[in-house]
């Protein structure tokens, strides 16, 4: 843990010993955050931690660059601290073409790969051709500044994107992952998937995307999904279909509970008139259940959201559903309004009252949140938050959160 | 492991000491010899009268440096014994090299009609007497004045918070890079929501511990994007004693068994989940499997 303390403070000092000599461009926030509450036993908790996430790139050169994401936190116990560093790569773009990255990474294309530490090398070797290879270990769950062996978990993978006529795109991916558990001697594949993709956009307000992604060890597929979406000056609307097999990892929360196979409709549409904005959201997702698993009434589920917002005050937003889960029936209100010069209020407020198919016990969730924020110049932004819930575990619980942000850059 | 600490470490450093060196390396001199300080100040110029296209320009591919006939318009170019007043190698006089790939989405008379002004992108460029390449604004100056402005692309209402999956999905493509988010937006951003601690339940509305059961059978979000490790859940179940659904009435009942000797012998492993840890406890301390 000091070992970490102290790279990064050496880090920071670097980066401003650097900056005034040898032309560096830097940005970035510091991050401090108290978050008190008392649990209905009258013990009292806190969190404290502190963010830290900056960039760093030469004048004059921003194709090299670090980045940086990293939280240290404080839970109940000042002497205990939990270090957690999201990324920290340094980025070059060769040339116009070319770009290398390496150290601990999100790893994305089409799928999800988590979060790595590796290198990875993309280029435009063709006027129309793009690939990306990426090798590396997974970075520990507990986002921990140390390496994970080789064996314990690693990552291969390949991505190449051809660019076809009339503003169309092939994709093809191949990831593969590694890990040795207890009883191993040696890692063996525990992932291994490619993927394909179509897309593309017509005149910029049609866009499509089909994927679908094989899994070659279950020899099945993992992933079908199809999108398609217009987006006009004040519309937009989406209609997308996606069938999925859960990815179960080997130390999934899978394991845990049963989940099935689902195939999904959305439906979706926004309008936005001078200032206002209105949306209307339906998810139909039909389950593929086994008999032996049906522990569920339905093998659907319905969910519809509306939501209306302003673009000074906030949103508004009411939430039906019922099928598989359960039944839900709620609104949520999110209301932001800078009442004074760089002084803002925040007043979110929620109610659901839900009942869950396994239970058939009605349940009450309300939630209140007062705040008030204060932004001093561009360097300094400090918030207050008094939150209140209540719910089927708590009849209130109340909180009280302090954020002070620092904003620093050249 | 020290080793691979030692390897971060270096390579980072490394990375450091290239910033210093690529700093001034990246300077290239131009064969023009330009003064804007000239032209814009001490002449009283406006840009427009250069850069004639600039104002009507909708997109990043225009070419709007000034060409020879520009220049033309208030010098004497047939007097050719006087192309050293531009150029300073008057055997092979080059025009300024063409930016290519900067933003083509940008649309400089949008930002005219906003009453941008010239040197608020472009800034102390009018005391410039040299050509530079790298006179462009960097992202920098378009985040920061789009951020104090609060001047969002037009997608991005008051409801993207709920919306803006589609987009990331589609536009983070090469074929839609003028739209990417990563135009205004860098990964950590992402990272900040969907893989933040939730200490201070900003990811999450509040009470989202109570009511998450719905989402995750509902399937309207995909908890596995974030939370892949099961650590992460059974951590609180285990602590509030919230258990899968088959855990209900009959399923252990003791010197009987109840359903879950079959459900064990179907798939031992899906117990083993949970109580690998706490088999001795929860299986054997009951008074159900002594040995």
């Amino acid at each position: 843990m000091k070992k970490t303390i102290l790279f990064f403070a050496a880090l920071l000092t670097l980066l401003f010993i650097s900056s005034s000599l040898a032309q560096v461009n830097y940005s970035g926030w510091w991050q401090s955050n108290l978050y008190l509450w008392e649990n209905p036993d009258d013990a009292q908790y806190y969190n404290f931690y502190q963010g830290l996430q900056f960039r760093l790139s030469p004048q004059n050169y921003s194709n090299l660059y670090l980045n940086t994401y990293f939280r240290v936190a404080y839970r109940d116990d000042l002497d205990e601290m939990q270090e957690k560093v999201h990324n920290l790569y340094l980025n070059w773009n060769l040339a116009d073409n070319y770009r290398l990255r390496v150290g601990r990474q999100f790893i994305y294309q089409g799928v999800i790969n988590g979060t790595m530490d590796a290198v990875s090398l993309s280029g435009r070797f063709a006027k129309n051709l793009q690939l990306q290879a990426v090798i590396g270990t997974e970075a520990p769950f507990t986002r921990e500044f140390e390496l994970v062996d080789w064996d314990n978990g690693n990552l291969l993978g390949a991505y190449a994107s051809y660019r076809l006529p009339w503003s169309n795109s092939l994709e093809v991916s191949y990831f593969q992952k590694q890990r040795k558990s207890d009883s191993e001697e040696k890692s063996e594949l525990y992932w291994q998937q490619l993927g394909s993709a179509f897309l593309g956009t017509i005149q910029q307000k049609v866009n499509y995307y089909f994927r679908m992604d094989y899994n070659l060890l279950t020899e099945s597929y993992q992933t079908m999904r199809g999108r398609l979406s217009y987006l006009a000056n004040r519309w937009t609307v989406s209609a997308e279909y996606n069938s999925q097999r859960p990815r179960i990892y080997e130390d999934s929360f899978f394991n845990i509970f049963v989940v099935n196979p689902y195939n999904q409709l959305r439906l979706a549409g926004n309008y936005r008139m001078q200032k206002y904005e209105f949306g209307l959201q339906l998810l139909q997702t039909v389950y593929d259940v086994h008999a032996y698993y049906v522990l569920f009434k339905d093998d659907n589920d319905l969910r519809l959201v509306g939501t209306f917002g302003h673009q000074k005050f906030g949103t508004l937003g009411l939430v039906l559903q019922n099928g598989y889960g359960g039944d839900n029936l709620g609104y949520f209100a999110d209301i932001r309004y800078e009442f004074l010069p760089n002084i803002t209020a925040r007043l979110y407020n929620s109610y659901f009252n839900y009942e869950r198919t396994s239970t058939n016990i009605s349940e009450d969730a309300l939630a209140f949140l007062v705040g008030l924020g204060y932004r001093y110049k561009k360097v300094l932004l400090l918030e207050g938050e008094l939150q209140q819930s209540s719910n089927n575990l708590y009849k209130n619980d109340t909180r009280g959160l302090v954020k002070l942000t620092f904003l620093f850059g050249n | 492991m020290k080793n691979h600490l030692k390897i971060i470490l270096l390579i980072i450093a490394g990375g450091v000491i290239l910033f210093s060196l690529t700093a001034n390396a990246s300077k290239e001199k131009s064969e023009l010899k330009f003064s804007h300080k000239k032209h814009v100040i001490e002449n009283e110029l406006d840009c427009a009268s250069c850069h004639t296209m600039a104002e009507s320009s909708e997109s990043g591919k225009d070419n709007l440096m000034p060409n020879m006939e520009s220049c033309g318009s208030c010098h004497d170019l047939e007097a050719t014994d006087k192309c050293g007043i531009c150029h300073s190698d008057t055997e092979n006089p080059r025009n300024v090299p063409r930016v290519e790939n900067f933003l083509p989405g940008f649309s400089h008379k949008l930002h005219f009609t906003a009453e941008v002004k010239c040197n608020d992108c472009h800034s102390r460029i009018e005391k410039k007497e040299v050509v530079e390449p790298y006179l462009l604004p960097a992202m920098e100056a378009c985040q920061q004045c789009h951020s104090d402005k609060k001047v969002k692309p037009n997608s991005h209402g008051p409801n993207y918070q709920h919306t803006h999956g589609d987009d990331a999905k589609s536009k983070s493509n090469p074929i839609t890079a003028s739209q990417s988010c990563n135009l205004c937006h860098s990964q950590r951003f992402c990272q900040y929501c969907h893989e933040g601690d939730n200490l201070d339940r900003v990811t999450h509305p509040l009470n989202y511990a109570f009511t998450h059961s719905l989402d995750a059978g509902g399937k309207e979000r995909e908890c596995a994007v974030c939370h892949t490790e099961r650590a992460f859940c059974i951590e609180c179940h285990a602590q509030n004693f919230v258990m899968p659904h088959n855990h209900v009435l009959g399923w252990a009942i003791p010197d009987v068994g109840g359903t879950h000797v079959s459900e064990a012998q179907n798939d031992l492993e899906s117990c083993m989940s949970c109580h690998e840890a706490n088999a001795e406890i929860s299986c054997q301390k009951s008074g159900c499997h002594i040995k």
